[in-house]
């Protein structure tokens, strides 16, 4: 049960065809139920590494496999679930809340396929009740949330389908404080309960020492640093002077 | 006389809503700009008009016209989806592919269509428009319905989910261009089936009767989405649109009547566009967010 990196290279190619800026990884592993930050500055190549590893992009070199439930899977084969800094690139905001919910749940017969909004309402129910202000909206569309309701939605909906992958692109960039008290407590509970490798990018070095298991640096397309909860240097000074 | 009058409007008004039901599915649900309904509003005719013609019964002449819609739809999504050419630019090719083959199908520029041929046969008069208005009026009735029950289920949802936000497909482990072939030829199998009703009326094919109609098919559901009132119940909206279309039609009828000349009404048309346009600025309803231009 773990997820495989086998060196990854990727490269960009300049205006003049000249390599721009390369992404190189060396052989790693993720056990699941990891919380896994990725820190770095701007353009360190932490969203690149997040795509190879989502499989929404093809490395030039290497692979990465999951080995999930006994079977193995090529990244980008797997159905990972992407959470991103925009909530509405995870919701069609025309769509209520519910129906939101519903078109990634998953659909056992026909009748299901043929009534979701009646088949599955006590499934959607369920998703939500533990948020009154969303459960209130259920018929509303999205675009009549506020911000930090549209990024709890997208982090429901995301984690509705269970993947082992979950990937968390700076999704707190826009959020209040309980908000985000409230969504990193669902990322480590997620992780806990599908069993899942939970890669949040963020720039919160507290946030980080607080919440993972595990804070892998990149600078400049190289992995720099990779440490784990527990290390002598698992603190918030060490990981500030080790981002510089 | 006057109730004659009424069902002319009426009639011709549900015509249209038809059309503006396809141009829904089209610009609200798929977020198309598409363009092919001026042509496909033509080969509904013609392959009405053909099929008849050539001894098939009525209503299997309106199935294969629906048949030839739906051909167009998927013309259209694979010109956007496989080869890449931008929405707008793939629904013209299409039409202007379109405009040659009713040409084709028809062997001439313009067809009669003998009365005996038509669903209500040789009536004419008051009885005539009565029994051609029900008709009409089952047909928008049965759209509708099949509409709002397709766009509530697992398959309509997605389709409106991806139709606004392409980014979803991946997550609902699906494609794009699924739902793209999906959408347009429901689109404009509708489309098609108001070109071989509107035969119907007209008792003629001609291969012109589609240019403009896309803008017709416009503003029947800008209205319908004014009247809806950002409503949330697809049953709703749909209904809404067809009776937009329906008031554009008495609008056009009342401002002829009132002493514009008769060749002046895709001008009040496009007046009417306008000043929905800005209403619609002005009531706050999303109208052409998001539309997909490539």
């Amino acid at each position: 049960m773990v997820i495989n990196v086998r060196g990854i290279k990727k490269i960009f190619n300049g205006a003049d065809g000249e390599p721009d800026f390369h992404l190189e990884i060396p052989e790693m592993n993720f056990e699941l139920g990891e919380v896994i930050y990725v820190m770095g500055h701007n353009g360190s190549g932490k969203s690149v590494f997040l795509k190879l590893m989502a499989g929404e992009m093809l490395p030039s070199n290497g692979y990465v496999l999951l080995k999930v439930d006994g079977k193995t899977w090529n990244a980008n084969k797997y159905r990972s679930g992407i959470v991103r800094q925009k909530a509405e690139e995870s919701l069609a905001t025309d769509l209520t809340v519910k129906e939101n919910l519903l078109i990634r749940l998953a659909t056992t017969s026909l009748v299901d396929l043929f009534f979701p909004s009646i088949r599955l309402h006590s499934k959607v129910k369920s998703l939500i009740n533990s948020h009154s202000e969303l459960s209130n909206k259920l018929d509303q569309p999205c675009r009549n949330l506020s911000g930090g309701q549209r990024q709890t939605l997208a982090f429901l909906a995301v984690a509705s389908q269970d993947s082992k992958l979950l990937f968390l692109d700076e999704f707190l960039a826009a959020t209040d404080q309980s908000t985000s008290t409230l969504l990193r407590r669902l990322a480590k509970e997620y992780a806990m309960r599908v069993r899942a490798c939970v890669f949040i990018v963020s720039h919160d070095v507290n946030m980080a020492t607080q919440d993972a298991d595990r804070i892998i640096i990149l600078k400049q397309g190289r992995l720099v640093h990779d440490l784990r909860n527990g290390d002598s240097e698992w603190n918030e000074k060490s990981v500030r002077n080790l981002l510089l | 006389m006057i109730g004659y009058k009424l069902l002319l409007i009426l009639s011709e008004g549900l015509v249209f809503g038809l059309f503006a039901l396809g141009v829904y599915v089209a610009f609200q649900w798929l977020r198309f700009p598409d363009l092919t309904p001026d042509g496909s509003f033509v080969i509904g005719a013609c392959f009405y008009v053909k099929a008849v013609g050539l001894g098939a019964s009525p209503l299997f002449a309106l199935l294969s016209s629906i048949v030839g819609g739906v051909l167009a739809g998927f013309v259209t999504a694979a010109l956007n989806k496989l080869i890449r050419i931008p929405t707008v630019v793939a629904g013209l090719l299409t039409s202007a592919a379109l405009y040659s083959l009713s040409w084709l199908v028809l062997g001439k520029p313009n067809q009669f269509l003998d009365p005996n041929f038509t669903l209500i046969g040789d009536v004419g008069g008051f009885t005539g428009a009565l029994q051609l208005t029900c008709w009409l009026l089952a047909f928008s009735v049965s759209a509708i319905i099949l509409l709002a029950v397709f766009g509530e289920t697992f398959w309509g949802l997605k389709a409106r989910a991806i139709g606004e936000n392409p980014l979803l497909a991946r997550d609902l482990k699906t494609h794009e261009t699924t739902y793209t072939f999906l959408c347009l030829a429901v689109a404009n199998g509708i489309v098609a089936l108001s070109g071989a009703l509107f035969a119907q009326r007209s008792f003629s094919a001609d291969i012109n009767m589609g240019i403009g109609q896309t803008i017709i098919g416009l503003i029947g559901m800008i209205l319908g989405l004014l009247i809806s009132n950002n409503r949330r119940k697809v049953f709703v909206v749909l209904s809404a649109v067809v009776i937009g279309a329906i008031l554009h039609k008495s609008v056009i009828f009342l401002t002829l009547e009132a002493g514009m000349p008769a060749e002046s009404f895709r001008l009040v048309s496009a007046l009417l566009f306008v000043l929905l346009f800005f209403a619609i600025r002005a009531s706050g309803i999303e109208f052409g967010k998001g539309l997909k231009w490539s």
